[in-house]
């Protein structure tokens, strides 16, 4: 996979992810989970500054950034808070798979970038009701 | 979304291989390298080095001392304090991961002086300051990771890097829960 590939890719994961993040917020109450709540608005504003930063990355290469579907399937039907939960942690893990693989496809400044978006994703699984991993984002370890 | 395909135990014992076998020819893989100049950046050639220690093998080398010292920390940590033998078991496991997947890769002739073990006496006397020391070591551990990610050579070895990097950071996040609950 070339850096532009896998910048692409990582692009991609957080169209979905600033989606996904949204219609959970979107079917949260603050009053009912205001714990859960703040995680996820967190993990919202980390996705779109991250959607942001590679939309930017790509424009100075001269590369069209991907643009974001008009819809993404969630993982189950995304009603009580254990469903919600488990979509936010499945965001992250895949998440994770895509930065894993963007830190092996780029270096120097891009290299740097994903290693802090794959560490920032792997510690916020654990708040999400993720376990901690022996290699967070390398699935075939 | 999509479904991530499965892990075969032929996939990870394939992964480990790989791993091996790039950290010690010192390859290139994945269009990445660290000499690249960015999302263009043209993929080096894939050339054994020849007549000298690659430098993944010499990273590779240190960060398995690291992992190791680590891995006697929280040993050391867990037989001076049995009460926290229970909440440092991921920790110790996940090192034990990491060490063994490292020996793998690091040929016998490119190991480093093996640390000198951690003893029970140098674990605090009290489990807080025992596990906070251990909160402290994790957090270094994945500092000196996410950079050691950065500065390899080949991209495949860089993944692994920044995995384990995360994998000492989620041990540092959970461990510091487990300080907080107990004060």
């Amino acid at each position: 996979m070339t850096p532009l590939q896998a910048l692409q890719q990582t692009l991609a994961g957080e169209h979905a992810a600033v989606y996904v993040y949204g219609v959970l917020g979107g079917r949260l109450s603050s009053t009912e989970h205001p714990e859960l709540m703040s995680r996820v608005v967190a993990a919202y504003d980390a996705h779109v500054a991250r959607r942001d930063h590679v939309t930017a990355r790509l424009e100075a290469a001269g590369a069209e950034p991907v643009a974001a579907e008009v819809s993404y399937e969630l993982p189950n039907p995304a009603r009580t808070a254990a469903q919600l939960t488990a979509v936010a942690l499945l965001t992250e893990q895949r998440c994770a798979n895509v930065y894993a693989q963007t830190v092996g496809s780029t270096s120097r400044a891009d290299r740097k970038w994903a290693v802090e978006a794959l560490v920032d994703t792997a510690v916020r699984q654990l708040g999400l009701g993720g376990r901690p991993d022996e290699f967070p984002g390398v699935r075939e370890l | 979304m999509r479904t991530p395909p499965r892990l075969s135990r032929r996939r990870a014992v394939g992964g480990a291989a790989a791993l091996t076998a790039l950290v010690v020819s010192g390859c290139t893989q994945d269009g990445a390298s660290r000499t690249g100049s960015g999302p263009s950046a043209t993929p080096r050639s894939e050339t054994p080095t020849q007549g000298r220690v690659p430098p993944d093998v010499t990273l590779a080398a240190a960060v398995l001392r690291d992992e190791q010292t680590m891995l006697d920390q929280v040993a050391a940590t867990a037989r001076r304090h049995p009460g926290l033998a229970e909440t440092v078991s991921g920790a110790r496991s996940t090192h034990r991961a990491h060490v063994r997947l490292l020996r793998q890769a690091v040929p016998d002739g490119a190991r480093p002086t093996p640390p000198r073990p951690f003893r029970p006496g140098q674990v605090p006397r009290r489990p807080g300051p025992a596990l906070a020391a251990l909160v402290r070591a994790e957090t270094r551990l994945s500092a000196d990771g996410q950079r050691n990610a950065v500065r390899a050579e080949s991209g495949s070895f860089a993944r692994v890097l920044a995995s384990m990097a995360a994998a000492s950071a989620q041990q540092a996040a959970r461990l510091a829960d487990v300080a907080a609950d107990r004060r």
